[in-house]
């Protein structure tokens, strides 16, 4: 009877001790103070139910004084128990007292958590999905800080959780501006943010390929086919380092170029230093956050920071299957100066090609629209910098040199089409990626050609493949037209400035029309689901909430025709 | 002819169609003299070749009864076209004519003697006119009750622009006085769904009443529901969500958001609400049920309930690592996804090319563009109110629109039915239902 109390107990610590966790990161801010009370109680409930556990482990063991002495750190919840029950008012001392202990406590109780994660026996998918959201949660938290915010403004809990999400799903959509209203702490925290889940998107993205590589667990190999192919032989452990040092190194190098263009700007080196650093790291994950009030636009004539930016923007956008091709082709130039040359991968030379195909359309659409228009008052060959920049950006970084709500409609269609369509899947960017259209292009071609197999770069596509293409084209219609709706509703402005503040979400880019600060609650939360869902994309979505395990048929369904079109 | 390709022959005559009626609908007989350019007569005539119903002159105030009569006979033969065309492809799925069809050899037009065609074609024929004429003696008591002028012709004209799904009125503000007529909305709203689900649909619904066979086929089970669902919450979002039927009283209300999602997934046109005084949400609805649209063996167009519900199953199926796509238990062959797919992949793009050329040509607000593009593509007919300002630019992509809506979702159908140059997998072809 009392272990399965115990038993019982230990299943809801583990969440117990998450939700402890956050509220004690809340404390301090406005929304918590507002109710003393609640927070009160629930911090004495939770602590209450700690308490019980640890009485009816000592009951339960038998031991008497021996387990209290191997298990004194428990011994630690009686001090704010004692606390909060002895001391009525909140002097400063019994408070820090208080939550210090409980965040040691809470530390010691964490392996609940661990035991709750093998217990359930996540998915990557729903792993991803919930590391990702509990990143979102702990920048949330530290965005909600006092601290975080500059003197005479107000981060409200909706607008924190906006930030937190913009920043880890590399968006880029603000509803505050990053410049002026977060303090140095703040701006740090979103950095720290991009940069993780910059990191997170390309090391899972690129770890998944891997594991389905390695075949790891038929059961589960629809869960990991999302990505694409690895050939190389690289170790996980290895690939995710790789990951990590290229970011680091490109990262590095944007910055110290960046700083040296920017260093005449300002005052002193350290304040430049910081800027390039957080632009850098911010073009290389494709946030588009900007540190700058008017984002890039003061820069839109400046060549060598277009040029940097713009660099960094399609290094990370481009996905790390082409940047191990270009390391494998050139460790292999170094080791042999003769001998067959490295073969680039499909995957690689799709996107190169297509990569440098839609920036080049891009500029010229761009150009070709607006050159009576928006660009009319410049010559020609900064109207192209501004053009060719806003093609690189806006397939899935976000940062502009112009006024995006000033632009032509036409041209505000062709840049949602680009910010839909995304960049390479392995990297930082967003949206459906270039493989998607690439394979349904090959399915049609075939279809002309009457052949049977479908075929690129002259390889054949199997079919999984091309059901998943399908599948991302038509769940990524559905969300984008679905919350395209829902936000026409709540909002009731412009049609164009709602669609393209869907797509900018969805597709994690980061423009807008001038919408996102105007937003309502539930148009504010409709963005933040869509940036998440976007992030992961409907793959990972569908196999996180996926609640059946997949058998193997024992048996096959009659196949019948169903008439299309 | 026998010998010619069948998409060359439907493309062709639907072109034919459209030049004669265009050049009938220009020719002063057909109107008062000068009000009508020879592109607005040829806009007419494909939007009524079409079964779209998209219109830049007035149908009721510019044309005479000559002018109607000829864009009433240009429904009905786009409409009576369409739907042959559409339900024997679909028999040709459904594996109904199968034995037959290895008689007959690679093309349908090489039929000998039309034995079967023939009938079918006399039979589709059949329940068209009777639909129609019952359609228009109920409107014709409903229009004399309303006190409109000439109600007779009026509902003759309706009746056969409701069941084609043309959407092609002689009042120029559509149904809207009539918003509040109960019988009006019913009658059309009967006769545009019937259209829209066409003659095997009916056929087959039809038996099933009169306990003739106990079974529904599978396309016809898919087609009934999607389409049932779709309305259903497509209606429920339009009632909640448009701001300017809610001052109505709620009978009215459910009256009016019924007819108006009726009119886009049907792919019918009229409209009892004023479309350009709808909010952005209930447009882009719209927009989404245009594209979704009809079902294959009717008048309606659009991208097709079925297409979109394979697409569904194709999704479903992802996410739960199947490699087959089920619907009610049963697998679609994997060539139906891809021309699902491919005839998703080409109205998208068309769409968007279309809006594209509009943005650049016109100078309306986006979201009408998009709306009169998606009607046009979708041979709708519901427009925000810019078709008669459109540039004559505007006109001509409109009309190349119009015209392509109605011909991808048939050669795409066709593409299936036509036997590749490969031998198809033999096993899977002739499966009972």
């Amino acid at each position: 009877m009392l272990k399965r109390l115990i038993n019982g107990l230990n299943y809801l610590i583990g969440p117990l001790a998450i939700l402890g966790f956050f509220l004690l990161l809340f404390e301090q801010t406005d929304l918590m103070r507002a109710h003393p009370i609640l927070v009160r109680q629930i911090n004495l409930s939770i602590l209450g139910l700690f308490a019980l556990d640890i009485i009816l482990s000592w009951l339960a063991s038998r031991e008497g004084l021996r387990y209290l002495k191997t298990h004194w750190i428990d011994l630690i919840v009686f001090v704010p128990l004692i606390l909060f029950i002895g001391v009525r008012g909140s002097r400063e001392g019994s408070v820090l007292l208080s939550q210090t202990a409980i965040l040691v406590m809470l530390l010691a109780r964490m392996q609940h958590v661990h035991k709750l994660i093998t217990l359930l026996r996540f998915k990557p998918a729903q792993l991803m999905l919930m590391s990702f959201a509990s990143v979102i949660g702990f920048g949330t938290a530290l965005l909600m800080q006092p601290a975080a915010t500059a003197a005479g403004n107000h981060t409200d809990l909706a607008g924190a959780i906006f930030t937190a999400t913009s920043a880890t799903c590399v968006t880029g959509l603000i509803v505050y501006d990053t410049a002026t209203h977060f303090t140095l702490f703040g701006q740090t925290v979103i950095l720290a943010l991009i940069q993780v889940g910059g990191l997170g998107i390309m090391t899972f993205s690129m770890s998944l390929a891997l594991l389905m590589r390695r075949g790891v667990s038929m059961k589960n190999q629809s869960i990991m086919q999302d990505v694409l192919y690895q050939d190389t032989m690289m170790s996980m452990h290895r690939l995710v380092k790789f990951i990590i040092i290229m970011t680091f190194l490109l990262e590095a190098a944007g910055a110290t170029a960046l700083f040296f263009s920017w260093r005449q700007h300002f005052d002193n080196d350290l304040q430049a230093a910081w800027v390039s650093v957080f632009h850098s790291v911010s073009a290389f994950c494709n946030a588009g956050f900007s540190i700058f009030s008017s984002n890039l636009v003061w820069f839109k004539h400046d060549l060598p920071v277009n040029a940097i930016i713009g660099g960094l923007v399609v290094l990370g956008g481009i996905g790390f299957v082409v940047i191990g091709d270009f390391y494998e082709a050139f460790k292999n130039k170094l080791k042999r100066r003769r001998g067959p040359k490295y073969k680039f991968r499909i995957q690689s030379r799709l996107a190169l090609n297509l990569t440098g195909v839609l920036i080049l359309a891009g500029t010229g659409l761009f150009y070709w629209i607006e050159q009576h228009r928006l660009l009319a008052d410049m010559p020609t060959d900064r109207a192209l910098l501004v053009s060719l920049f806003q093609s690189i950006t806006t397939r899935t970084a976000g940062f502009n040199t112009c006024d995006i709500g000033a632009l032509q409609p036409a041209t505000l269609f062709i840049l949602i089409l680009f910010m839909f369509v995304g960049g390479c899947p392995g990297g930082t960017a967003g949206g459906i990626k270039l493989t998607t259209p690439a394979v349904l292009w090959a399915v049609i071609r075939a279809g002309f050609n009457r052949r049977e197999e479908v075929e690129l770069y002259r390889r054949t596509i199997p079919v999984e493949v091309i059901q998943k293409a399908v599948m991302v084209l038509c769940s990524s219609l559905l969300f984008v037209c679905g919350a395209t709706v829902l936000l026409a509703v709540f909002e009731q402005k412009e049609f164009m400035a709602v669609l393209f503040e869907t797509v900018s979400a969805f597709g994690t880019v980061g423009l807008s029309t001038g919408l996102t600060p105007e937003l309502s609650l539930p148009g504010r939360i409709l963005i933040i689901l869509l940036m998440f869902i976007g992030r992961l994309g409907p793959l990972t979505i569908g196999f996180a909430f996926m609640l059946r395990r997949i058998r193997p048929g024992k048996y096959r369904y009659a196949e019948e025709r169903i008439m299309i079109g | 002819m026998e010998k010619m390709h069948p998409v060359r022959f439907v493309a062709l005559g639907y072109l034919f169609y459209m030049l004669v009626g265009g050049l009938l609908l220009w020719t002063p007989l057909t109107h008062s003299a000068g009000s009508v350019s020879l592109l607005d007569a040829l806009f007419t005539s494909t939007s009524a070749v079409s079964t779209t119903g998209l219109v830049t002159v007035s149908t009721g105030n510019d044309y005479n009864l000559f002018g109607q009569i000829i864009i009433l006979a240009l429904i009905q033969i786009g409409g009576i076209g369409y739907m042959t065309f559409g339900s024997f492809i679909v028999l040709s799925h459904s594996g109904k004519l199968s034995d037959r069809r290895q008689q007959i050899g690679s093309s349908i037009f090489s039929m000998p003697s039309g034995f079967q065609l023939d009938t079918f074609i006399k039979h589709v024929i059949a329940f068209t006119l009777i639909t129609e004429t019952l359609g228009a003696l109920a409107l014709f008591f409903t229009f004399v009750r309303a006190g409109l002028p000439h109600p007779a012709w009026s509902a003759v004209f309706h009746s056969i622009s409701a069941f084609c799904t043309a959407g092609f009125g002689l009042y120029d503000n559509s149904f809207e006085s009539l918003r509040d007529n109960t019988a009006c909305n019913v009658i059309l709203s009967v006769l545009s769904y019937m259209g829209a689900i066409g003659f095997i649909v009916s056929l087959d619904v039809w038996h099933r009443i009169i306990r003739k066979s106990s079974a529904i086929t599978l396309t016809t089970k898919v087609i009934l529901t999607t389409t049932a669902w779709i309305s259903i919450a497509a209606m429920v979002f339009f009632f909640f969500g448009e701001p300017s039927i809610q001052p109505l009283p709620l009978n009215k209300r459910i009256m009016a958001a019924v007819f108006q999602v009726m009119t886009s997934i049907t792919t019918v046109g009229f409209n009892t609400l004023p479309i350009g005084g709808l909010s952005p949400a209930s447009l882009f609805l719209i927009i989404l049920l245009m594209v979704i649209g009809a079902s294959p063996s009717g008048t309606g167009g659009g991208l097709k309930t079925t297409t979109f519900t394979a697409l569904l199953g194709v999704v479903k199926s992802v996410i739960a690592g199947r490699l087959e796509v089920l619907f009610w238990g049963r697998a679609i062959p994997i060539e139906r996804i891809r021309v699902a797919m491919a005839s998703l992949v080409f109205y998208v793009m068309s769409l968007i090319t279309g809006c594209y050329l509009l943005a650049l040509t016109e100078n309306s607000p986006f979201e009408g563009l998009l709306f009169e593009a998606a009607s046009a593509l979708g041979t709708v007919g519901l427009s925000t109110g810019i078709t008669a300002a459109l540039t004559s630019v505007g006109k001509m992509i409109i009309i190349v629109l119009m015209y392509l809506g109605r011909l991808g979702p048939l050669v795409f159908g066709m593409a299936l039915f036509l036997p590749s140059k490969k031998k198809t997998h033999k096993a899977m072809e002739d499966l009972a239902i």
